[in-house]
């Protein structure tokens, strides 16, 4: 067995970790955790694929990988967090808000067609009324 | 020489993904399994990047690996910030105090 198929096989095994973490985290703060050692296990594979086939181009993609998966940590975990209680119009609060009246909006206008317009407006009212 | 230490580098690298991965299942607390997957993590592909850089020796793949290096250090620590406190507020939702962070 060669070494780099030794590194894609360590990296095979934490990526499966992560993946068990994604789908039986307790809370949704592990399943973003899963996805993030994801992340940093599909770099790992693309700096492996560089070295294995020679070219640069998966180096490009590994920084690309890095960069989108900051973003994507950080726009999960901005959508994840509850609520500060009772505090005021801070800029924790136009994530989570923003993301479930974006949600709603679109399940309005899906449901627009048809008859069950006043189901999609109540449900948003439902989960902007959660605490 | 330097293929050797190179080896051995990517070696080290992915032991520490590993070890985070291994934390990351065994750990008993979402903040606890967030402080394993965003520092070790961060230092493995660091060092796994080093490795490979220097198993190159090639501008070409140098810069592009310094590039890499810069992004994950830039932007890493914000990421895991955002975590960080999703987490912390997700614990401290039903302990009734109104200072959350």
């Amino acid at each position: 067995m060669s070494l780099p198929m030794l590194f894609v096989l360590i990296a095979g095994a934490s990526g499966l970790m992560g993946f068990y973490r994604l789908l039986a985290g307790p809370t949704a703060t592990d399943r973003v955790v899963g996805l993030d050692i994801l992340f940093a296990v599909a770099i790992i594979l693309s700096l492996v694929a560089s070295w294995v086939s020679g070219r640069t181009v998966y180096l490009d993609v590994a920084i690309g990988l890095a960069l989108v998966g900051c973003v994507a940590t950080l726009s999960w975990a901005r959508l994840i967090q509850p609520d500060a209680e009772g505090g005021g119009q801070g800029g924790a609060q136009v994530g989570p808000r923003g993301g479930c009246q974006a949600g709603s909006q679109d399940s309005s206008q899906a449901s627009d067609r048809g008859d069950s317009r006043g189901d999609g407006r109540g449900n948003s009212q439902d989960r902007e009324g959660r605490p | 020489m330097m293929s050797l230490l190179g080896w051995t580098i990517c070696g080290l690298g992915s032991v520490l993904l590993l070890i985070a991965a291994i934390g990351i299942l065994r750990l008993p607390d979402a903040l606890a399994r967030q402080h394993a997957a965003t520092k070790a993590v961060t230092l493995a592909v660091l060092v796994f990047a080093l490795g490979i850089g220097l198993l190159a020796q090639d501008p070409a793949w140098n810069w592009r690996l310094l590039a890499l290096a810069c992004s994950l250090i830039l932007t890493l620590p914000l990421a895991s910030h955002a975590l960080a406190r999703a987490a912390m507020r997700e614990r401290m939702r039903g302990s009734g105090l109104d200072q959350i962070p």
